[in-house]
């Protein structure tokens, strides 16, 4: 870059300025609250968002700046070389409390029941910077408190605080205005246009960014207390773009997908469908291992399996196929790729996943499947096509089949004679199987997807395995051993090692570390 | 089946699309179109705007719901708007409006039963020197008294009857014996002819000026010729040297703000603001009717100092007459060559387009980042600053904005010069000054005065003193945004530096002793404003007063930024409860409070235009807020 070799002393042109009398230096571009905020000096907001535009509306982030007569918009305003900006003087504490009483005037209060409460900035903002009595003894415009604006959601007038968030996200990530302000000063109200519906693609955004609990999640409303979940980072499996995430759960039941910052990939985004995609995790599962239809203990259940498919594998290998799924982790399609070239000794491995579907030029991908790109990888060029096992099935050269991942119509299955199914649910296929072994999903387990860019990324278990479900590269490694030799792991980071040392193409690839899952208070990432 | 436009509409609509760059900018003017032609704006109308626009269904009801004017339910046959700011309040606007609500049984927002009348309350409507006013259709009836109510009603009423429910949209006639206010510049259009300089009222009295032969006849367009003869840079060097100060209210020197537009941009526009609803403040109105051709020749010789080739001339959407009057005058140059035609200059051939932006009930839309908003089609939202128009304005290009009067100055300029007009004018402030004065004087009206005149003299000498034999007790010295005066303080001349600086005006304060600061150490005096002088007598009652402008206010913040948006209703109701005898302890602290809180932490100065006044009331009137403040601890302790 040009500025590296002018400025030998930093990596770009840099401003020197000072903040509340401490000197530091910031790239230039960067806003005064942006600033702020990377040398850890907290400036409340609520209009301004990361990702959005910045209308400088709440005025809650005033700070002063030495030689302006005025307190200026911190969100709003750039960093410039000399500049002396006080967070908190006097001048801007009173200012802070003051912004704050305005916005709470009109405000419900009504805590109590909001589903936004433990997560609301206003409450934050209040309890960190005045926590006084209100003076407003008068009455307070009312307006609307139950608006059905959309499929997923429903709008409370009376506590939006007109920060416009809302309304940006629709216009500035979905390309949709379905969102307006109308009329004007405190009769104001955030509305759709008459007759119209907040029905984008990407409306749930809206209720992560209203910093307060106006907007809401049909899905999630009244369903449990925020502080009550914990977080777990990991990635959407709605389809190939991979947006980063968060799960929210709590006792091992998940209430809700958020949307976690990866610039390079969501951004602070994601989609609807994709985060309503929890809901199959706790759906129709298959929780037991199943000896022809009937609950089996695992062991027997491996033991069966191994003979039956120990069975095919001695008799004429090439009518022996292994059907694997876009929709399963990195981890678990290379230790069932292993099984079945090293014990099953077979080439005919085929990639399913889910059918194509509706895509745009914001994130969705028309490829509903998370790891696409991983299973390609890994598969290698021998990697047979969701097409030519329908083939194979319909002109009856498959007579026996292991079956694994989410595989609805893979094609018909009454010419095989032998069906061996690791699943997560409780499908036709599974029902048709001698032997069915219960599989955990990507809510559940370690691993990694690549998504459509080729990025490799990490998924943490949010939940404990629904019954007696297990990883992918677990049951693979544990038929390995009933078929006479384990693949020898002990945990889904030895077989993402190997996996990176075998496939050349993400030899780039990092495990990362592993994260907790953590609880979530007052969670500035709701907002 | 959905609703279509009418082939006439469409005509309008397709002309309408000739006079902006843009689509959306037309969507006000289509508003006017759909209502015109529907009665009133419906879902439906809505949804026929947004197909013909091609613009988001919600931007347009975003946009409906922002400006007063639209109307979103079928209006009543007669509606009876009446004004209660001000002039009028000071002069029984509301005996009118009590009355009204007695005679037809409804409260302000309510229809007869039957959907001939509905009443509503305004907000300055223009008439102030002729207090109190109301309007219906295109007739603004004036010196009203409950008596020439009854016979507007009595008038209507037969009208009604008569044409049955034949002619259901034919305007009502006047009524007899009720006086109604002109559009052009006579003196019952709030005019009053002063002895000394003219400048921008110097057509006034000449008949049919109007009429562009008569205003050429009166030397009309020979500015402008001189104006392309000299070239735009001595144009800008005479406007400097004027020492012409702007005057939508902040005085700022037009050839500074000129100055200010980048050296090297490709496309400027100049937008006159001819918004003008500062309570208080009638004095566009008088000029926009009374003299058009000069302020469009002031508008297209600035437009040639400022390299423009496209101007607006934004007029407040209760103006309608006038804006159809500015409208007929910018056709007439169109006409004559004097727009739309190539003309030779010192700086090569010029040409251009004025077109005139009617705005629809929305105070707010005169500030000038409102306004540009406004013109582009939106919500009249300010702007966060920076960047300036003078950067970045109307459709995102170098833009300079200028009140009427300041603009049609600006022949006067050309023709003798700027050093002329710094002369006829005092201190910094060049040239002449329109005072509207309305409340308690005998002569109230819109004056051209020498620069520098003192309120005393205004109010006595001007304008006949205080009737009835009372006394003064206040004045608000440029629209009811500027903090009041007291009796004491009307000795300091009326311009725009002495306001701010005059040692016999006394500091405005956030509690006694406690001066209100408004950054890097400045006080708080008052300032010229828009010219608009209210005066009022000692039997006022200041609190009242006082709350019917913070309810003013309240009514007309965009609602974008939180401190106005909430602090302005708060101010209101607080302070119309103190007035109402239901104040509370701690009231006045509480309204200095808010006021304080609002004041220079918005985006923009509508803020400080409510916050002023109420913390320039409780300094100058304490005594009156803690009378009714002691009368209401009484009545409570007693009942
Ligand atoms: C709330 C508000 C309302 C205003 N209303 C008007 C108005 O009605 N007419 C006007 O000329 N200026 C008005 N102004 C001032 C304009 O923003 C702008 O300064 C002015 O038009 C510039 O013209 P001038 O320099 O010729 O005075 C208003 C300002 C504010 C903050
Ligand atoms: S609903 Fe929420 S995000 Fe939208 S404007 Fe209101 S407070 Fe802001
Ligand atoms: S775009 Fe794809 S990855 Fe992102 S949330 Fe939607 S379904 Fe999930
Ligand atoms: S100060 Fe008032 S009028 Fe101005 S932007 Fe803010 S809310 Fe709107
Ligand atoms: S966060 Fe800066 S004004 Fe709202």
């Amino acid at each position: 870059m040009a500025g590296e070799t002018q400025t030998p002393s930093g990596p770009r042109a840099n401003v020197k300025m000072v903040i509340d009398g401490q000197p530091h230096e910031f790239p230039a571009g960067l806003t005064i609250l942006e600033a702020c905020q990377q040398v850890g000096i907290s400036v409340p907001f609520f209009c301004w968002h990361p990702g959005l535009s910045a209308p400088a509306v709440c005025r809650q982030c005033l700070v002063e700046i030495k030689g302006f007569p005025k307190p200026i918009p911190s969100c709003y305003t750039p960093v410039a070389d000399k500049m002396e900006v006080f967070t908190n003087s006097k001048k801007v504490l009173d200012v802070r409390r003051q912004m704050l009483e305005f916005t709470l005037l009109n405000h419900p209060i009504d805590c109590p029941i909001c589903d936004k409460a433990g997560e609301c900035m206003l409450q934050k903002h209040y309890f960190d910077w005045d926590a006084s009595l209100a003076r407003n003894d008068g009455s307070k415009v009312r307006k609307a408190k139950v608006v059905d604006v959309g499929r997923h959601i429903v709008l409370d007038q009376e506590r939006c605080i007109l920060c416009s968030r809302c309304i940006r996200v629709c216009n500035e990530v979905a390309r949709q205005p379905d969102l307006v302000m109308a009329f004007r000063g405190d009769r104001q109200l955030l509305t759709t246009a008459p007759g119209r519906r907040l029905d984008n693609s990407y409306s749930l955004n809206t209720v992560d960014v209203c910093p307060v609990g106006a907007l809401t999640a049909k899905d999630f409303r009244f369903s449990m207390r925020a502080w009550e979940l914990w977080a777990t980072p990991s990635v959407c499996p709605g389809c190939a773009t991979g947006c980063n995430i968060e799960i929210h759960a709590a006792r091992d039941v998940i209430r809700r997908l958020v949307p976690r910052l990866n610039p390079a990939v969501n951004k602070y985004w994601m989609c609807d469908e994709g985060r309503l995609s929890y809901a199959r995790v706790h759906h129709n599962r298959l929780v037991a291992p199943m000896i022809a239809g009937v609950p089996a203990r695992w062991d027997a259940a491996l033991g069966e399996a191994a003979r039956l498919l120990g069975q095919v594998r001695d008799k004429l290998p090439s009518i022996l196929g292994v059907v694997l799924s876009a929709q399963m982790t990195n981890e678990d399609l290379f230790a069932f790729s292993r099984l079945a070239t090293e014990h099953l000794r077979t080439d005919r491995v085929y990639l399913v996943g889910a059918p194509e579907g509706w895509c745009d030029d914001i994130l969705v991908s028309a490829d509903k499947n998370p790891n696409t790109t991983g299973a390609k990888l890994i598969g290698g060029p021998t990697l047979r096509t969701a097409a030519d096992l329908k083939q194979d099935l319909e002109t009856g050269v498959l007579t026996a089949l292991l079956l694994v991942g989410e595989a609805d119509a893979v094609g018909p299955l009454d010419s095989l004679k032998i069906l061996v199914a690791v699943a997560s649910h409780q499908d036709a296929p599974v029902a048709a199987a001698q032997v069915a072994l219960p599989l955990a999903m990507w809510a559940e387990v370690d691993g990694t997807f690549t998504n459509r860019q080729g990025k490799v990324q990490r998924l943490h278990p949010a939940i404990a395995p629904a019954g007696q479900t297990r990883s992918g590269w677990e049951i693979a490694d544990r038929l390995g051993q009933a078929l006479g030799s384990a693949l020898g792991y002990a945990n889904a980071k030895q077989v993402f090692s190997e996996t990176r040392d075998k496939v050349t193409l993400i030899s780039g690839a990092d495990w990362g570390k592993s994260e907790m899952s953590v609880q979530l208070r007052f969670a500035n990432t709701r907002g | 089946m959905p609703l279509e436009f009418s082939e006439k509409a469409r005509q309008q609509i397709d002309r309408l699309l000739t006079r902006y760059p843009t689509r959306q900018a037309t969507l006000l003017g289509v508003l006017y179109v759909a209502q015109d032609e529907f009665g009133y704006l419906s879902d439906e109308a809505l949804e026929l705007v947004s197909r013909t626009l091609d613009l988001p269904l919600s931007h347009v009801f975003g946009v409906a719901t922002f400006y007063t004017l639209f109307l979103r339910q079928p209006p009543a046959r007669y509606p009876l708007h009446v004004c209660t700011n001000l002039g009028c309040t000071l002069r029984g606007g509301h005996d009118v409006l009590r009355h009204l609500e007695k005679r037809l049984g409804i409260a302000p927002g309510q229809s007869t039963p039957d959907g001939l009348f509905s009443l509503s309350e305004e907000d300055g409507l223009g008439g102030c020197a002729h207090a109190p006013t109301m309007t219906c259709g295109p007739h603004h009836y004036v010196s009203l008294t409950p008596d020439k109510v009854d016979r507007v009603l009595d008038e209507l009423r037969r009208q009604a009857s008569e044409a049955g429910s034949r002619h259901p949209s034919s305007p009502p006639a006047p009524a007899q014996g009720v006086p109604t206010l002109p559009a052009c510049g006579s003196t019952e259009s709030g005019y009053r002819e002063t002895p000394g300089l003219r400048i921008v009222t110097k057509n006034f009295g000449v008949p049919d000026i109007q009429k562009l032969d008569v205003y050429e006849a009166q030397g009309g367009w020979q500015a402008f010729g001189k104006a392309l003869g000299i070239g735009r840079e001595k144009v800008v060097e005479e406007v400097k040297k004027s020492n012409l100060r702007g005057r939508g209210g902040a005085g700022f020197p037009a050839g500074v703000k000129w100055g200010f537009l980048p050296k090297d941009a490709q496309r400027v526009y100049l937008v006159c603001n001819g918004d003008e609803s500062e309570p208080g403040t009638f004095k566009d109105r008088v000029l926009l009717g009374g003299d058009p051709h000069l302020l469009v020749e002031g508008v297209a010789i600035s437009a040639f100092a400022l390299g423009c080739t496209h101007a607006f001339i934004y007029i407040r959407g209760e103006l309608r007459r006038e804006a159809e009057i500015v409208q007929a005058a910018i056709d007439a140059a169109y006409a004559a060559g004097w727009l739309g035609r190539q003309r030779e200059s010192a700086n090569g051939s010029f040409q251009l387009d004025i077109t005139v932006h009617l705005g629809a009930g929305a105070y707010i839309c005169g500030e000038e980042t409102a306004m540009l908003e406004s013109i582009e089609g939106k919500r009249g939202w300010p702007r966060n600053k920076p960047p300036f128009p003078a950067i970045k304005g109307l459709f995102g290009q170098p833009t300079v904005v200028n009140n009427v009067e300041t603009l049609m100055n600006v022949p006067d300029i050309v023709t003798r010069g700027g050093d002329w007009f710094a002369k006829a004018g005092m201190g910094k402030s060049g040239g002449t000054r329109l005072l509207c004065v309305s409340g308690h004087v005998k002569r109230a009206g819109v004056y051209e005065l020498p620069m520098g005149i003192s309120f005393r003299e205004l109010i006595y000498d001007v304008c006949g003193g205080i009737p009835h034999g009372r006394a003064l007790r206040g004045v608000i010295p440029g629209g009811s945004s500027m903090p009041p005066l007291d009796a004491s303080e009307i000795d300091v001349p009326i311009e725009f530096d002495a306001l701010t600086t005059d040692a016999r005006i006394k500091d405005v304060e956030l509690r006694p002793g406690v001066p209100f600061e408004m950054g890097s150490g400045r006080r708080l005096k008052t300032m010229a404003g828009s010219g608009g002088v209210v005066v009022f007598d000692d039997q006022t009652d200041v609190v009242s007063l006082c709350a019917r402008i913070m309810r003013f206010y309240a009514h007309e913040s965009c609602g974008q930024c939180t401190p106005c948006r909430e602090g302005t209703g708060w101010l209101a109701r607080v302070c119309t409860r103190l007035a109402e005898g239901e104040g509370r302890p701690g009231d006045i602290d509480l309204l200095a409070d808010v006021a304080n809180g609002i004041a220079g932490n918005t985006i923009c100065a509508l803020g400080e235009a409510a916050a002023w006044p109420m913390l320039g009331f409780l300094t100058k009137f304490r005594a009156d807020f803690e009378a009714r403040l002691a009368k209401a601890a009484k009545a409570a302790k007693a009942s």
